[in-house]
Protein backbone atom coordinates (compact mmCIF):
# COMPACT_ATOMS: atom_id res chain seq x y z
CA UNK A 1 0.00 0.00 0.00
CA UNK A 2 1.58 3.32 -1.01
CA UNK A 3 1.71 6.20 1.47
CA UNK A 4 -1.49 8.29 1.46
CA UNK A 5 -1.29 11.51 3.45
CA UNK A 6 -2.69 15.04 3.71
CA UNK A 7 -0.47 17.16 1.47
CA UNK A 8 -2.28 20.50 1.52
CA UNK A 9 -5.35 21.90 3.25
CA UNK A 10 -7.44 20.65 0.35
CA UNK A 11 -5.33 17.79 -0.99
CA UNK A 12 -4.07 14.31 -0.29
CA UNK A 13 -0.96 12.80 -1.90
CA UNK A 14 -0.42 9.16 -2.81
CA UNK A 15 3.26 8.26 -3.03
CA UNK A 16 4.36 5.02 -4.64
CA UNK A 17 7.93 3.68 -4.51
CA UNK A 18 10.42 6.57 -4.48
CA UNK A 19 12.05 5.87 -7.84
CA UNK A 20 11.91 7.34 -11.31
CA UNK A 21 10.99 4.19 -13.24
CA UNK A 22 8.44 3.23 -15.88
CA UNK A 23 6.76 0.62 -13.66
CA UNK A 24 6.26 3.10 -10.83
CA UNK A 25 5.08 5.83 -13.21
CA UNK A 26 2.62 3.34 -14.76
CA UNK A 27 0.97 3.00 -11.33
CA UNK A 28 0.69 6.78 -11.05
CA UNK A 29 -1.11 7.09 -14.37
CA UNK A 30 -3.27 4.02 -13.82
CA UNK A 31 -4.48 5.38 -10.49
CA UNK A 32 -5.08 8.87 -11.93
CA UNK A 33 -6.99 7.43 -14.84
CA UNK A 34 -9.11 5.26 -12.55
CA UNK A 35 -9.95 8.09 -10.14
CA UNK A 36 -10.80 10.40 -13.04
CA UNK A 37 -13.18 7.76 -14.43
CA UNK A 38 -14.77 7.15 -11.01
CA UNK A 39 -15.19 10.92 -10.61
CA UNK A 40 -16.15 11.01 -6.91
CA UNK A 41 -18.24 14.09 -6.04
CA UNK A 42 -15.44 15.58 -3.93
CA UNK A 43 -12.73 15.28 -6.61
CA UNK A 44 -11.49 18.60 -8.04
CA UNK A 45 -8.32 17.66 -9.86
CA UNK A 46 -5.46 15.20 -9.98
CA UNK A 47 -1.80 16.02 -10.46
CA UNK A 48 0.28 13.01 -11.50
CA UNK A 49 4.07 13.27 -11.18
CA UNK A 50 6.85 10.66 -11.35
CA UNK A 51 5.92 8.45 -8.42
CA UNK A 52 3.18 10.49 -6.74
CA UNK A 53 -0.33 11.79 -7.37
CA UNK A 54 -1.86 14.82 -5.66
CA UNK A 55 -5.63 14.61 -5.24
CA UNK A 56 -7.31 18.00 -4.74
CA UNK A 57 -10.77 17.79 -3.20
CA UNK A 58 -13.64 20.07 -2.27
CA UNK A 59 -13.27 20.72 1.49
CA UNK A 60 -17.00 21.38 1.71
CA UNK A 61 -17.76 17.87 0.43
CA UNK A 62 -15.17 15.68 2.17
CA UNK A 63 -12.45 15.57 4.81
CA UNK A 64 -8.87 14.34 4.47
CA UNK A 65 -9.82 11.17 6.34
CA UNK A 66 -12.72 10.44 3.97
CA UNK A 67 -10.57 10.98 0.88
CA UNK A 68 -7.75 8.85 2.31
CA UNK A 69 -10.22 6.07 3.13
CA UNK A 70 -11.71 6.23 -0.36
CA UNK A 71 -8.29 6.05 -2.01
CA UNK A 72 -7.25 3.20 0.29
CA UNK A 73 -10.38 1.30 -0.73
CA UNK A 74 -9.52 1.81 -4.41
CA UNK A 75 -5.96 0.61 -3.88
CA UNK A 76 -6.99 -2.47 -1.91
CA UNK A 77 -8.17 -4.37 -4.96
CA UNK A 78 -6.89 -4.75 -8.50
CA UNK A 79 -9.50 -2.77 -10.40
CA UNK A 80 -7.38 0.37 -10.56
CA UNK A 81 -4.27 -1.17 -12.16
CA UNK A 82 -5.73 -1.83 -15.57
CA UNK A 83 -2.88 -1.54 -18.06
CA UNK A 84 -3.41 1.72 -19.91
CA UNK A 85 -3.35 2.10 -23.65
CA UNK A 86 0.17 3.25 -24.37
CA UNK A 87 -0.17 6.92 -25.17
CA UNK A 88 0.33 8.26 -28.65
CA UNK A 89 3.76 7.93 -30.25
CA UNK A 90 5.15 11.25 -31.48
CA UNK A 91 8.14 11.71 -33.79
CA UNK A 92 9.88 15.01 -33.11
CA UNK A 93 12.64 16.41 -35.31
CA UNK A 94 15.73 17.67 -33.48
CA UNK A 95 18.81 19.42 -34.76
CA UNK A 96 21.91 18.50 -32.73
CA UNK A 97 24.30 20.98 -34.38
CA UNK A 98 26.53 22.99 -32.01
CA UNK A 99 24.97 26.23 -33.30
CA UNK A 100 21.75 25.28 -31.50
CA UNK A 101 23.29 23.13 -28.77
CA UNK A 102 25.41 25.31 -26.45
CA UNK A 103 26.13 22.47 -24.01
CA UNK A 104 27.03 19.85 -26.64
CA UNK A 105 30.78 20.25 -26.23
CA UNK A 106 30.51 20.06 -22.46
CA UNK A 107 28.34 16.94 -22.62
CA UNK A 108 30.88 15.31 -24.97
CA UNK A 109 33.69 16.12 -22.56
CA UNK A 110 31.74 14.82 -19.57
CA UNK A 111 30.71 11.55 -21.23
CA UNK A 112 33.64 10.85 -23.55
CA UNK A 113 31.21 10.61 -26.47
CA UNK A 114 31.49 12.30 -29.87
CA UNK A 115 28.79 14.74 -30.97
CA UNK A 116 27.55 12.13 -33.45
CA UNK A 117 27.30 9.53 -30.66
CA UNK A 118 25.38 11.96 -28.41
CA UNK A 119 22.86 12.53 -31.22
CA UNK A 120 22.63 8.78 -31.90
CA UNK A 121 22.15 7.82 -28.22
CA UNK A 122 19.64 10.62 -27.59
CA UNK A 123 17.50 9.85 -30.66
CA UNK A 124 17.41 6.06 -30.36
CA UNK A 125 15.06 5.38 -27.45
CA UNK A 126 11.31 5.71 -27.36
CA UNK A 127 10.88 7.97 -24.32
CA UNK A 128 7.82 8.04 -22.12
CA UNK A 129 6.17 11.23 -20.89
CA UNK A 130 6.48 10.81 -17.13
CA UNK A 131 4.65 13.98 -16.21
CA UNK A 132 3.88 17.54 -17.27
CA UNK A 133 5.00 20.33 -15.02
CA UNK A 134 7.46 23.21 -14.48
CA UNK A 135 5.64 25.21 -17.20
CA UNK A 136 2.65 24.65 -19.50
CA UNK A 137 3.47 21.87 -21.97
CA UNK A 138 6.83 21.11 -20.33
CA UNK A 139 6.98 17.30 -20.54
CA UNK A 140 9.44 15.32 -18.42
CA UNK A 141 10.67 12.49 -20.68
CA UNK A 142 12.71 9.45 -19.77
CA UNK A 143 14.78 7.38 -19.63
CA UNK A 144 17.97 8.68 -21.21
CA UNK A 145 20.68 6.10 -21.96
CA UNK A 146 23.00 5.84 -18.90
CA UNK A 147 26.04 6.62 -21.10
CA UNK A 148 24.50 10.06 -21.65
CA UNK A 149 23.70 10.92 -18.02
CA UNK A 150 24.99 14.41 -17.17
CA UNK A 151 23.81 16.29 -14.06
CA UNK A 152 22.02 19.66 -14.13
CA UNK A 153 24.09 22.83 -14.45
CA UNK A 154 25.34 24.22 -11.13
CA UNK A 155 23.90 27.59 -12.02
CA UNK A 156 20.81 27.58 -14.22
CA UNK A 157 20.78 29.74 -17.35
CA UNK A 158 18.70 32.90 -17.07
CA UNK A 159 17.24 32.20 -20.50
CA UNK A 160 16.95 28.97 -22.44
CA UNK A 161 15.79 29.51 -26.06
CA UNK A 162 12.35 28.20 -26.96
CA UNK A 163 12.48 24.69 -28.43
CA UNK A 164 15.75 23.77 -26.73
CA UNK A 165 16.15 20.03 -26.25
CA UNK A 166 17.84 19.29 -22.96
CA UNK A 167 19.05 16.47 -20.75
CA UNK A 168 19.59 16.09 -16.98
CA UNK A 169 20.62 12.60 -15.82
CA UNK A 170 17.90 10.20 -16.91
CA UNK A 171 15.47 12.96 -17.94
CA UNK A 172 15.11 14.80 -21.20
CA UNK A 173 12.72 17.54 -22.30
CA UNK A 174 11.90 20.26 -24.81
CA UNK A 175 11.61 23.73 -23.31
CA UNK A 176 8.29 24.84 -24.84
CA UNK A 177 8.93 28.53 -24.13
CA UNK A 178 12.00 30.60 -23.43
CA UNK A 179 12.51 30.44 -19.67
CA UNK A 180 15.24 30.04 -17.06
CA UNK A 181 16.54 26.48 -17.08
CA UNK A 182 19.20 24.29 -15.54
CA UNK A 183 19.37 21.34 -17.93
CA UNK A 184 22.07 20.64 -20.57
CA UNK A 185 21.10 21.97 -23.99
CA UNK A 186 22.01 19.44 -26.69
CA UNK A 187 19.69 20.38 -29.54
CA UNK A 188 16.74 22.37 -30.81
CA UNK A 189 13.32 21.36 -32.10
CA UNK A 190 11.45 23.65 -34.50
CA UNK A 191 8.04 22.23 -33.72
CA UNK A 192 6.51 19.74 -31.35
CA UNK A 193 3.03 18.44 -30.60
CA UNK A 194 1.06 18.81 -27.40
CA UNK A 195 2.15 15.93 -25.19
CA UNK A 196 0.13 14.08 -22.57
CA UNK A 197 1.34 11.93 -19.70
CA UNK A 198 2.10 8.35 -20.81
CA UNK A 199 2.63 9.40 -24.45
CA UNK A 200 5.78 8.18 -26.19
CA UNK A 201 8.33 10.36 -27.95
CA UNK A 202 11.05 9.48 -30.45
CA UNK A 203 13.48 12.12 -31.63
CA UNK A 204 14.63 12.20 -35.26
CA UNK A 205 17.90 13.88 -36.11
CA UNK A 206 17.81 16.57 -38.78
CA UNK A 207 20.65 18.70 -40.13
CA UNK A 208 21.17 22.39 -39.40
CA UNK A 209 20.11 23.21 -42.98
CA UNK A 210 16.90 21.24 -42.57
CA UNK A 211 16.26 22.90 -39.18
CA UNK A 212 16.72 26.37 -40.67
CA UNK A 213 14.40 25.43 -43.52
CA UNK A 214 11.72 24.36 -41.00
CA UNK A 215 12.11 27.67 -39.19
CA UNK A 216 11.32 29.60 -42.37
CA UNK A 217 8.19 27.62 -43.16
CA UNK B 1 -20.18 45.59 -21.90
CA UNK B 2 -19.29 49.12 -20.93
CA UNK B 3 -15.90 50.80 -21.01
CA UNK B 4 -15.32 51.71 -17.38
CA UNK B 5 -11.76 52.94 -16.95
CA UNK B 6 -8.76 54.07 -18.95
CA UNK B 7 -5.47 53.39 -17.18
CA UNK B 8 -3.30 56.49 -16.80
CA UNK B 9 -0.66 54.79 -14.67
CA UNK B 10 -0.49 51.09 -13.82
CA UNK B 11 2.07 51.44 -11.02
CA UNK B 12 4.64 48.76 -10.24
CA UNK B 13 2.39 45.91 -11.40
CA UNK B 14 -1.33 45.64 -12.01
CA UNK B 15 -2.89 42.41 -13.24
CA UNK B 16 -6.39 41.25 -14.04
CA UNK B 17 -7.33 38.36 -11.76
CA UNK B 18 -10.42 36.26 -11.28
CA UNK B 19 -10.44 33.56 -8.60
CA UNK B 20 -8.09 31.37 -10.69
CA UNK B 21 -7.58 28.91 -13.55
CA UNK B 22 -8.34 25.45 -12.21
CA UNK B 23 -8.32 21.87 -13.42
CA UNK B 24 -5.10 22.17 -15.42
CA UNK B 25 -2.30 21.44 -12.95
CA UNK B 26 -1.75 18.06 -14.63
CA UNK B 27 -0.80 19.96 -17.79
CA UNK B 28 1.72 22.16 -16.00
CA UNK B 29 -0.66 25.13 -15.95
CA UNK B 30 -0.77 26.88 -12.60
CA UNK B 31 -3.84 28.54 -11.11
CA UNK B 32 -2.89 32.22 -10.76
CA UNK B 33 -5.63 34.26 -9.14
CA UNK B 34 -5.56 36.76 -6.26
CA UNK B 35 -2.59 36.56 -3.91
CA UNK B 36 -4.77 37.86 -1.05
CA UNK B 37 -8.00 35.90 -1.39
CA UNK B 38 -9.53 37.48 1.70
CA UNK B 39 -9.39 40.99 0.19
CA UNK B 40 -10.46 39.74 -3.24
CA UNK B 41 -13.48 37.83 -1.91
CA UNK B 42 -14.57 40.77 0.25
CA UNK B 43 -14.42 43.17 -2.69
CA UNK B 44 -16.76 40.97 -4.72
CA UNK B 45 -19.07 40.45 -1.75
CA UNK B 46 -19.26 44.19 -1.02
CA UNK B 47 -20.41 44.79 -4.60
CA UNK B 48 -22.80 41.83 -4.76
CA UNK B 49 -20.60 40.23 -7.45
CA UNK B 50 -20.13 36.51 -8.12
CA UNK B 51 -17.14 35.35 -6.08
CA UNK B 52 -15.19 34.74 -9.31
CA UNK B 53 -15.71 38.23 -10.83
CA UNK B 54 -12.46 39.66 -12.14
CA UNK B 55 -10.68 42.52 -10.37
CA UNK B 56 -7.47 44.47 -10.79
CA UNK B 57 -4.75 43.39 -8.36
CA UNK B 58 -2.65 46.52 -7.77
CA UNK B 59 0.85 45.92 -6.40
CA UNK B 60 2.39 48.63 -4.24
CA UNK B 61 -0.03 51.34 -5.35
CA UNK B 62 0.78 54.07 -7.81
CA UNK B 63 -2.33 53.21 -9.84
CA UNK B 64 -4.20 55.97 -11.59
CA UNK B 65 -7.23 55.70 -13.86
CA UNK B 66 -9.75 57.89 -15.59
CA UNK B 67 -13.40 56.85 -15.25
CA UNK B 68 -15.16 56.54 -18.62
CA UNK B 69 -18.69 55.68 -17.49
CA UNK B 70 -20.72 55.69 -14.29
CA UNK B 71 -20.05 52.61 -12.20
CA UNK B 72 -19.76 51.31 -8.64
CA UNK B 73 -16.34 50.38 -7.30
CA UNK B 74 -14.72 49.01 -4.17
CA UNK B 75 -11.08 48.92 -3.15
CA UNK B 76 -9.91 46.36 -0.59
CA UNK B 77 -6.53 44.95 0.40
CA UNK B 78 -3.79 47.17 1.74
CA UNK B 79 -2.71 50.35 0.10
CA UNK B 80 -2.24 53.99 0.86
CA UNK B 81 -4.96 56.54 0.30
CA UNK B 82 -7.70 55.87 -2.25
CA UNK B 83 -8.61 59.16 -3.86
CA UNK B 84 -11.50 59.98 -6.16
CA UNK B 85 -10.95 63.42 -7.69
CA UNK B 86 -8.46 63.94 -4.89
CA UNK B 87 -11.09 63.24 -2.23
CA UNK B 88 -10.34 60.47 0.23
CA UNK B 89 -12.50 57.37 -0.25
CA UNK B 90 -13.01 54.75 2.44
CA UNK B 91 -11.65 51.41 1.31
CA UNK B 92 -13.55 48.17 2.04
CA UNK B 93 -16.88 49.70 1.01
CA UNK B 94 -18.59 50.46 -2.30
CA UNK B 95 -18.54 53.92 -3.84
CA UNK B 96 -20.08 55.38 -6.96
CA UNK B 97 -17.91 56.84 -9.72
CA UNK B 98 -18.99 59.05 -12.63
CA UNK B 99 -17.64 59.54 -16.13
CA UNK B 100 -14.76 62.00 -15.97
CA UNK B 101 -13.71 61.14 -12.42
CA UNK B 102 -10.09 60.28 -11.63
CA UNK B 103 -9.20 57.43 -9.28
CA UNK B 104 -5.84 57.11 -7.56
CA UNK B 105 -4.60 54.28 -5.33
CA UNK B 106 -1.52 55.45 -3.54
CA UNK B 107 1.25 53.25 -2.17
CA UNK B 108 0.90 52.52 1.55
CA UNK B 109 3.47 52.34 4.27
CA UNK B 110 2.64 48.72 5.01
CA UNK B 111 0.93 46.08 2.92
CA UNK B 112 1.57 45.30 -0.70
CA UNK B 113 -1.55 44.51 -2.70
CA UNK B 114 -4.93 46.12 -3.18
CA UNK B 115 -7.93 45.04 -5.22
CA UNK B 116 -9.97 47.36 -7.43
CA UNK B 117 -13.34 45.78 -8.13
CA UNK B 118 -16.30 47.01 -10.18
CA UNK B 119 -19.94 45.94 -9.87
CA UNK B 120 -20.35 43.25 -12.56
CA UNK B 121 -16.64 42.46 -12.72
CA UNK B 122 -13.99 43.45 -15.26
CA UNK B 123 -13.79 41.64 -18.61
CA UNK B 124 -10.86 39.93 -20.27
CA UNK B 125 -10.22 37.34 -22.99
CA UNK B 126 -10.70 34.10 -21.04
CA UNK B 127 -8.17 31.32 -21.59
CA UNK B 128 -9.18 27.88 -20.29
CA UNK B 129 -12.23 29.59 -18.74
CA UNK B 130 -10.28 32.13 -16.72
CA UNK B 131 -8.83 35.63 -17.11
CA UNK B 132 -6.37 35.11 -14.24
CA UNK B 133 -3.06 36.61 -15.40
CA UNK B 134 -0.03 34.33 -15.14
CA UNK B 135 2.81 36.23 -16.78
CA UNK B 136 5.33 33.40 -16.83
CA UNK B 137 2.82 31.11 -18.55
CA UNK B 138 1.70 33.81 -21.01
CA UNK B 139 -1.94 33.20 -20.05
CA UNK B 140 -4.79 35.42 -18.97
CA UNK B 141 -5.19 39.17 -18.65
CA UNK B 142 -7.07 41.53 -20.93
CA UNK B 143 -5.94 39.81 -24.14
CA UNK B 144 -5.31 36.24 -22.95
CA UNK B 145 -1.54 36.44 -23.38
CA UNK B 146 -0.50 36.95 -19.77
CA UNK B 147 0.42 40.63 -20.08
CA UNK B 148 -0.09 42.87 -17.07
CA UNK B 149 -2.32 45.95 -17.27
CA UNK B 150 -0.55 48.89 -18.92
CA UNK B 151 -0.94 52.62 -19.44
CA UNK B 152 -3.75 53.46 -21.89
CA UNK B 153 -5.48 50.10 -21.41
CA UNK B 154 -9.24 50.40 -21.39
CA UNK B 155 -11.11 48.04 -19.11
CA UNK B 156 -14.70 47.00 -19.58
CA UNK B 157 -17.21 45.85 -17.02
CA UNK B 158 -19.09 42.69 -17.90
CA UNK B 159 -22.35 44.33 -16.90
CA UNK B 160 -23.18 47.68 -15.43
CA UNK B 161 -26.08 47.77 -12.99
CA UNK B 162 -27.40 50.81 -11.23
CA UNK B 163 -26.26 51.08 -7.62
CA UNK B 164 -28.60 49.61 -5.06
CA UNK B 165 -28.95 50.33 -1.37
CA UNK B 166 -27.93 46.75 -0.57
CA UNK B 167 -24.49 47.57 -1.92
CA UNK B 168 -23.27 49.46 1.08
CA UNK B 169 -22.12 46.17 2.59
CA UNK B 170 -18.87 46.52 4.40
CA UNK B 171 -17.22 44.02 6.71
CA UNK B 172 -17.18 44.69 10.41
CA UNK B 173 -14.02 46.60 11.18
CA UNK B 174 -12.58 43.70 13.18
CA UNK B 175 -12.69 41.54 10.04
CA UNK B 176 -10.51 43.96 8.10
CA UNK B 177 -6.90 42.93 8.66
CA UNK B 178 -4.59 45.58 10.03
CA UNK B 179 -1.26 45.29 8.31
CA UNK B 180 1.88 46.34 10.11
CA UNK B 181 5.55 45.59 9.68
CA UNK B 182 5.29 42.16 11.31
CA UNK B 183 3.09 39.15 10.69
CA UNK B 184 2.57 35.63 12.07
CA UNK B 185 1.92 32.84 9.58
CA UNK B 186 0.08 29.70 10.67
CA UNK B 187 1.64 26.57 9.16
CA UNK B 188 0.52 22.92 9.18
CA UNK B 189 2.82 19.89 8.91
CA UNK B 190 2.72 18.05 5.56
CA UNK B 191 5.03 16.38 3.03
CA UNK B 192 8.60 15.90 4.29
CA UNK B 193 7.81 17.43 7.71
CA UNK B 194 8.67 14.27 9.66
CA UNK B 195 12.04 13.97 7.93
CA UNK B 196 13.15 17.33 9.28
CA UNK B 197 14.46 17.03 12.84
CA UNK B 198 12.43 18.24 15.86
CA UNK B 199 15.15 20.85 16.29
CA UNK B 200 14.35 22.22 12.84
CA UNK B 201 10.59 22.22 13.57
CA UNK B 202 11.38 24.32 16.60
CA UNK B 203 13.87 26.56 14.80
CA UNK B 204 11.28 27.45 12.16
CA UNK B 205 8.90 28.89 14.76
CA UNK B 206 11.43 30.30 17.19
CA UNK B 207 13.41 32.57 14.93
CA UNK B 208 12.30 35.73 13.22
CA UNK B 209 12.30 35.78 9.43
CA UNK B 210 12.35 38.76 7.10
CA UNK B 211 10.45 38.82 3.82
CA UNK B 212 13.16 39.42 1.24
CA UNK B 213 12.93 41.45 -1.93
CA UNK B 214 13.27 38.13 -3.82
CA UNK B 215 9.53 37.76 -4.05
CA UNK B 216 6.86 37.84 -6.71
CA UNK B 217 3.61 36.08 -7.54
CA UNK B 218 5.48 32.76 -7.83
CA UNK B 219 6.96 32.78 -4.36
CA UNK B 220 8.42 34.65 -1.42
CA UNK B 221 11.92 33.99 -0.14
CA UNK B 222 12.37 34.47 3.58
CA UNK B 223 15.67 35.18 5.31
CA UNK B 224 16.39 33.79 8.78
CA UNK B 225 19.52 33.86 10.84
CA UNK B 226 19.94 30.07 11.06
CA UNK B 227 19.32 27.75 8.11
CA UNK B 228 16.77 24.92 8.22
CA UNK B 229 18.84 21.85 7.42
CA UNK B 230 17.79 18.83 5.38
CA UNK B 231 19.87 15.76 6.09
CA UNK B 232 18.57 13.44 3.38
CA UNK B 233 18.88 12.87 -0.35
CA UNK B 234 17.26 15.08 -2.95
CA UNK B 235 13.60 14.26 -3.32
CA UNK B 236 11.93 13.38 -6.61
CA UNK B 237 9.88 16.28 -8.02
CA UNK B 238 6.32 16.07 -6.79
CA UNK B 239 3.18 18.23 -6.97
CA UNK B 240 3.54 21.59 -5.23
CA UNK B 241 0.55 23.17 -3.46
CA UNK B 242 0.08 26.92 -3.01
CA UNK B 243 1.39 27.87 0.43
CA UNK B 244 4.01 25.11 0.49
CA UNK B 245 7.12 26.08 2.45
CA UNK B 246 10.06 24.67 0.50
CA UNK B 247 13.53 24.40 2.00
CA UNK B 248 16.22 24.71 -0.71
CA UNK B 249 19.86 23.71 -0.12
CA UNK B 250 20.76 27.05 1.53
CA UNK B 251 18.14 26.46 4.27
CA UNK B 252 16.18 29.67 3.72
CA UNK B 253 12.46 29.01 3.22
CA UNK B 254 10.67 29.82 -0.02
CA UNK B 255 6.88 29.99 0.26
CA UNK B 256 5.09 29.10 -2.96
CA UNK B 257 2.32 31.44 -4.05
CA UNK B 258 -0.32 31.61 -6.80
CA UNK B 259 1.94 31.52 -9.90
CA UNK B 260 4.13 28.70 -8.58
CA UNK B 261 5.25 25.92 -10.92
CA UNK B 262 3.17 22.80 -10.56
CA UNK B 263 5.93 20.34 -9.60
CA UNK B 264 8.81 21.02 -7.21
CA UNK B 265 11.97 19.21 -6.16
CA UNK B 266 12.83 20.81 -2.81
CA UNK B 267 11.67 19.25 0.47
CA UNK B 268 8.68 20.92 2.12
CA UNK B 269 8.44 21.39 5.88
CA UNK B 270 4.79 22.46 5.88
CA UNK B 271 2.03 24.42 4.17
CA UNK B 272 0.55 27.78 5.19
CA UNK B 273 -3.05 28.13 6.28
CA UNK B 274 -5.42 30.15 4.08
CA UNK B 275 -5.05 33.23 6.29
CA UNK B 276 -1.28 32.70 6.29
CA UNK B 277 -1.20 32.96 2.50
CA UNK B 278 -3.42 36.06 2.59
CA UNK B 279 -1.13 37.67 5.18
CA UNK B 280 2.05 36.80 3.27
CA UNK B 281 0.52 38.37 0.14
CA UNK B 282 0.66 41.67 2.04
CA UNK B 283 4.21 41.25 3.36
CA UNK B 284 6.43 43.58 1.40
CA UNK B 285 10.22 43.30 1.60
CA UNK B 286 11.43 43.93 5.14
CA UNK B 287 8.30 42.61 6.87
CA UNK B 288 9.15 40.56 9.95
CA UNK B 289 7.66 37.08 9.84
CA UNK B 290 7.07 34.45 12.49
CA UNK B 291 5.74 30.97 11.84
CA UNK B 292 3.31 29.23 14.17
CA UNK B 293 2.55 25.48 14.00
CA UNK B 294 -1.15 24.66 13.92
CA UNK B 295 -2.92 21.32 13.54
CA UNK B 296 -4.18 20.57 10.03
CA UNK B 297 -7.75 20.34 11.37
CA UNK B 298 -7.60 24.00 12.36
CA UNK B 299 -6.47 25.01 8.86
CA UNK B 300 -9.23 22.91 7.30
CA UNK B 301 -11.93 24.41 9.53
CA UNK B 302 -10.80 27.89 8.60
CA UNK B 303 -10.94 27.15 4.87
CA UNK B 304 -14.37 25.54 5.17
CA UNK B 305 -15.71 28.54 7.11
CA UNK B 306 -14.29 31.00 4.58
CA UNK B 307 -15.50 29.17 1.48
CA UNK B 308 -18.96 28.72 2.98
CA UNK B 309 -19.17 32.39 3.93
CA UNK B 310 -18.14 33.66 0.50
CA UNK B 311 -20.00 30.96 -1.45
CA UNK B 312 -16.84 29.64 -3.12
CA UNK B 313 -17.58 26.52 -5.11
CA UNK B 314 -16.64 24.62 -8.25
Amino acid sequence: MPAIKAAAINAVQISFEQRIAPTVNDQVHQLSHYLNEQAPAWLQELVPAYHSVMVYFDVLKASHDEVIAAVRAVLSNDQWCQPLQPGQLHQIEVCYAPEVAPDLARVCAATGLSAAQVAELHSSPEYRVYALGFAPQFAYLGDVNPALHVPRLDTPRQRVPQGSVAIALQQTAIYPQASPGGWNLIGRASSWPQLAPNDRVQFQEISLAEYQQRQHQ
Amino acid sequence: MTAVIKVIQAGLLATLQDFGRFGLLARGITCGGPMDERSFLWANRILGNHFNSAQIEVTAGGFKAQILNDAVFAVTGQSGAVLLNQQLQSPWRSFAVRAGDELVIQPGQHGLRSYLAVAGGFSGAAVYNSVATVMRDGLGGLHGDGRPIATNDILYAAQAEPPSSSWSRTPHSNLIPRVTDRVTLDIAAVAQHEQFSPAMHKRLVQQEYTASSAQDRMGVRLDGHLPISWEHEQIISEPLPVGAVQIPPDGQPIVMMKDRQTLGGYPKIGVLSWSGICALAQAGPGTKIHFNWIPMTQAVQELQRVYRFFGVHG
